[in-house]
């Protein structure tokens, strides 16, 4: 009886268990391909620059950002998904890449899936320390002190060259709008940067040179897709699929409206007053100014930089 | 008239209920004895953490309004301080678990029990132990993190060996000390001087300074398995990286751990100290 009573609870647990993973694999019969092209037809944005202040020896004094990788309008390292997706095929445990090479990340962007592995190679022949930090958008709203890139999921020296380290890609880690992206930053190098874009679903890919990317094996019926860029952010367009048919689209990047988040408050100074003069010893000197918030989200002031 | 098999159906639906009742009612007991817990965890809590760690557990209680437990300037003239955790993140760096794990109980429990001398952190031994559990569990509800995963297994730190704190060890300690570049950050002679050391932040742009292995006190606490823990797991959410995979030899640790001691002036202690036990101060 009681074993009875604890085998029930067991599949009760593992029926829990499996709904609130939210993804499940079926067999994909007549699944349709998705291919796609990202253009951008707008004049586009400068490429910027980065100067180097560490390692200037190793790693230059100026890096190019490479934001922007556009070529005959092609755009390259746009992240596409299907936004919330409950079945399908199997999710790909696979390696995501991250490679220091000449003192920047390779390849910038990139997907991973829950269940696969971080792959973490510094080919420098300095030492880098990477940390990876989850955008954690929720904690945002119940913590007074804001994050700058996220919080760590990892933080990895790599000081010796060639050396491959794997970290698992693990169920936290997944993109949703409550969590967001997953940032590469390092602290000895504070201009390195990378995104990487963890998936529960296999529906996802990042374009290539040619601004094309496919996803296969996708069951028919109505979508959202979601499209990231670095410089032109987060975008959404609506595509159905029929069975077993291959659908080509083209998305203009231009035409995609960007869409306005609480992250973009938009600040002018009304008014400051400094009176600096000279200070003697023990002294302080008092600074007063009015802001005003003229974009549409909320303008939070959080800290005070003492430094 | 019912076919035997639907009658089946039936009767394995009223099993199906009747039994998931009684998980239910299990689980619900054991919800019970969780409940008091975090009760009791939450009285502690809003006693003797609320003032730092603040009602939100995100650090602000009223001396985090203050913003600076502790203060000071270090000898070069960098600013050093430090903020109370902030359990909204569930980013740890006080853990024997791998970094990007979560800590495990006894983890939190010892960081709880013992305090954090370098951050002003005070210890909390006189609460009674069923106390500390109770707090361990409460702040964990701060973060959505505790219910998506599970901490991982903690590395195990091997006997020590008896040459550990000697000149020789120390003189191996200290090659891979400069081979994996410690001193970019903690500096040649250990006094956190390294031309990487005004650089590193933590996860909210705030700079953290690496240790001066002179000044003496630790985060882990003041023994020769803590240094081992430190660079072998790294502590998440600051500067100091995980050497995990970078040093995964065993008696390579100890050496390096022998050359931090050498650097904090602490290899007599060590060697006349008895197995595990080197307290501040000593
Ligand atoms: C005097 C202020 C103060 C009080 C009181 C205090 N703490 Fe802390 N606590 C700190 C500071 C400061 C840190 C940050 C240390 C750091 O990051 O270096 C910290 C960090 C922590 C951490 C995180 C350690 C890690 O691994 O990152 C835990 C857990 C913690 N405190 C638990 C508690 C609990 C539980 C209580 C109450 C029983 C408590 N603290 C009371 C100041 C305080
Ligand atoms: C990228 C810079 C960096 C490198 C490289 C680095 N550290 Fe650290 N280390 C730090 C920082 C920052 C802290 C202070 C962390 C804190 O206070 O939260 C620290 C703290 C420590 C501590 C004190 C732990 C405690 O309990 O308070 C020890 C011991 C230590 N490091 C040893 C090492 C060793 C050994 C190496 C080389 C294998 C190393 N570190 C490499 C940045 C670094």
């Amino acid at each position: 009886m009681r074993l009875l009573n604890w085998v029930l609870s067991l599949t009760f647990l593992l029926l829990f268990f499996s709904l609130a993973n939210g993804y499940e694999t079926v067999a994909v019969k007549n699944g349709a391909t998705l291919k796609g092209t990202v253009v951008f037809t707008g004049t586009i944005p400068p490429q910027g620059k980065i100067s180097i202040d560490r390692d200037v020896d190793y790693c230059g004094k100026e890096l190019k950002t490479d934001k922007f990788i556009i070529s005959d309008h092609r755009v390259k390292n746009v992240v596409v998904w299907i936004e919330g997706i409950g079945k399908g095929k199997a999710v790909p445990k696979k390696d995501v890449p991250i490679i220091i090479k000449k003192c920047r990340v390779e390849p910038l962007v990139n997907i991973g899936f829950v269940g696969g592995n971080f792959l973490l190679r510094n080919d420098d022949d300095i030492l880098h320390t990477l940390q990876l930090k989850l955008w954690l958008e929720y904690q945002r709203h119940v913590s007074a002190r804001p994050l700058k890139y996220g919080a760590t999921i990892y933080n990895v020296a790599l000081p010796v060259k060639g050396l491959e380290v794997r970290k698992p890609i693990k169920r936290y880690h997944r993109f949703s709008k409550d969590t967001g992206v997953i940032r590469i930053t390092s602290n000895t190098h504070t201009w390195i940067r990378g995104y990487i874009f963890v998936f529960d679903h296999p529906y996802a890919a990042v374009t290539d040179e040619k601004g094309t990317f496919v996803i296969t094996d996708l069951p028919p019926g109505e979508y959202t897709l979601k499209i990231w860029h670095e410089g032109f952010g987060l975008k959404e367009k609506r595509i159905s699929v029929k069975p077993g048919e291959t659908k080509e689209i083209e998305i203009d990047l231009k035409d995609l409206k960007k869409a306005e988040t609480a992250a973009s408050p938009s600040v002018r100074f009304l008014a400051t007053r400094y009176d600096f003069g000279t200070i003697k010893k023990g002294e302080s000197v008092t600074h007063e100014f009015a802001l005003l918030n003229k974009g549409k989200g909320t303008l939070r002031i959080v800290e005070l930089i003492p430094a | 008239m019912k076919t035997p098999f639907q009658n089946q159906a039936i009767y394995s639906v009223l099993l199906l209920t009747v039994f998931s009742l009684a998980a239910f009612n299990e689980s619900a007991s054991a919800q019970g004895i969780d409940a008091r817990k975090l009760k009791r965890g939450r009285e502690v809590y809003e006693h003797y953490c609320v003032v730092c760690h603040g009602k939100n557990g995100d650090g602000k209680g009223h001396l985090g309004l203050v913003r600076y437990t502790i203060q000071r300037f270090h000898k070069r003239g960098l600013l050093w301080y430090f903020l109370p955790a902030d359990f909204t993140l569930g980013v740890f760096k006080l853990r024997s678990t791998p970094t990007g794990c979560l800590p495990t109980d006894e983890d939190l429990m010892r960081t709880v029990t013992m305090g954090i001398p370098r951050s002003g952190m005070p210890s909390h031994k006189v609460l009674p132990e069923e106390d500390r559990r109770a707090v361990v569990e409460y702040i964990k509800t701060f973060s959505e993190r505790w219910q998506e995963e599970e901490p991982c297994d903690s590395i195990s730190v091997p006997r020590r060996y008896a040459w550990v704190g000697s000149d020789t060890s120390a003189e191996k300690g200290k090659k891979l000390y400069i081979k994996l570049k410690c001193w970019e950050c903690h500096g040649y002679t250990g006094e956190g001087n390294g031309p990487k050391a005004d650089r590193l932040v933590d996860d909210r742009g705030n700079k953290v300074i690496p240790l001066d292995f002179t000044t003496g006190l630790l985060k882990r606490g003041l023994t020769p398995e803590s240094l081992y823990l430190t660079f072998t797991t790294g502590f998440d959410g600051s500067g100091m990286p995980s050497y995990e995979d970078s040093l995964p030899d065993v008696q390579m640790r100890w050496h390096l751990v022998s050359y931090v001691l050498k650097l904090m002036g602490r290899t007599k202690s060590i060697t006349i100290g008895s197995e595990g036990t080197l307290h501040a101060g000593e």
